[in-house]
């Protein structure tokens, strides 16, 4: 290391520790970090320790910056939720298409060929009204970010488990499952429903990480103004 | 010492007295331990950003001499959890105590 270069070796403390965190959640640590290194760094120096020697006494007190990053990571949005995050209460909800899209073919197929029994066509149709309330209750309404993902992830759910407990069934029980007509069509339905079901559940469970950081970080304001 | 798990209630303890910066609350919990708990920063930061997750502290910036500054403050819930623990800790500290004393 050079003599002197201390903040460099900061800035590389901090670019190993920030590494895969958002843009807001880099500055914050970044600003607490430098402030807590000049404070520890200040404190050596009145004790009477040389400038070198203070410098590695408060780096050694920031610790292994893998061992952070990690921690950072599981208590900072990352970049990638950040994106996910945007995606899902941005301007754009191109969620709200995927999530249509399916309900909209069956509806479209079922009109155009007049649905076999009636029952299917009642399905298509109450599906794609429901989705069109939750579009707007979730996006149309003016709400926080953290409100609308809340929210999202109540409809997600909503939307996933009647599928789940409706897609089960035509597996497991014999006399459903003799709507598939083949054992390797049943494995394959079996195996893209349980990757499908796990996906699932790992997806509500991100959702409630990006909601419980995204509280975390909107907390940043005292109501009550400055500290005592 | 294995010190894992021990953080976050000496940080909502460290905050009980009124508000404070991260290198100050690091400061008090090695002061008051006198010298034996002395947490990483690295790992002081994350813990203080998970309690605030949680709810149980909240933040606030401000500028202090021409720097920006992060106070972290004890929420009504923080409180609620401080007591519920400190109680739960006292129990556990007391009962291993026993069974070393009595062993």
């Amino acid at each position: 290391m050079e003599r002197g270069d201390y903040a460099g070796d900061v800035r590389r403390w901090l670019e190993v520790a920030t590494k895969g965190i958002c843009q807001e959640g880099k500055e914050r640590i970044q600003e607490e970090i430098s402030a807590h290194y000049e404070d520890a760094l200040r404190d050596a120096l009145h004790q009477g320790s040389p400038k070198i020697q203070a410098h590695f006494a408060a780096m050694e007190s920031l610790g292994s910056p893998r061992k952070a990053g990690r921690a950072f990571r599981r208590s900072c949005l990352t970049e990638r939720e950040a994106k996910w995050l945007e995606w899902i209460t941005g301007p754009t909800p191109w969620w709200v298409f995927l999530m249509f899209m399916p309900f909209l073919l069956g509806a479209e197929r079922d009109l155009a060929h007049r649905a076999s029994n009636d029952l299917t066509a009642l399905l298509s149709t109450t599906a794609f009204a429901s989705d069109t309330a939750l579009w707007v209750f979730v996006w149309r309404r003016a709400a926080p970010r953290v409100a609308r993902l809340g929210r999202f992830r109540t409809c997600f759910l909503l939307r996933l488990l009647p599928m789940l407990f409706l897609a089960w069934p035509l597996i497991v029980i014999p006399q459903y499952r003799q709507i598939l007509s083949s054992p390797p069509l049943i494995f394959a339905c079996a195996c893209t429903l349980l990757s499908f079901t796990a996906t699932s559940m790992l997806a509500v469970r991100s959702l409630g990480q990006i909601e419980r950081k995204l509280r975390g970080s909107q907390s940043a304001r005292w109501p009550g103004g400055h500290p005592e | 010492m294995n010190l894992k798990g021990t953080l976050p209630l000496l940080i909502l303890h460290a905050l009980e007295s009124g508000p404070k910066h991260g290198y100050r609350i690091a400061c008090d919990i090695k002061a008051k331990s006198k010298g034996v708990l002395d947490f990483k920063e690295g790992t002081l930061y994350p813990a203080l950003h998970e309690q605030e997750n949680k709810g149980l502290v909240e933040s606030y910036e401000q500028t202090e001499s021409g720097r920006r500054r992060r106070y972290y403050r004890l929420t009504e819930d923080g409180r609620k959890v401080l007591a519920k623990e400190r109680t739960e800790w006292r129990a556990f500290s007391r009962a291993v105590t026993h069974v070393l004393e009595g062993a």
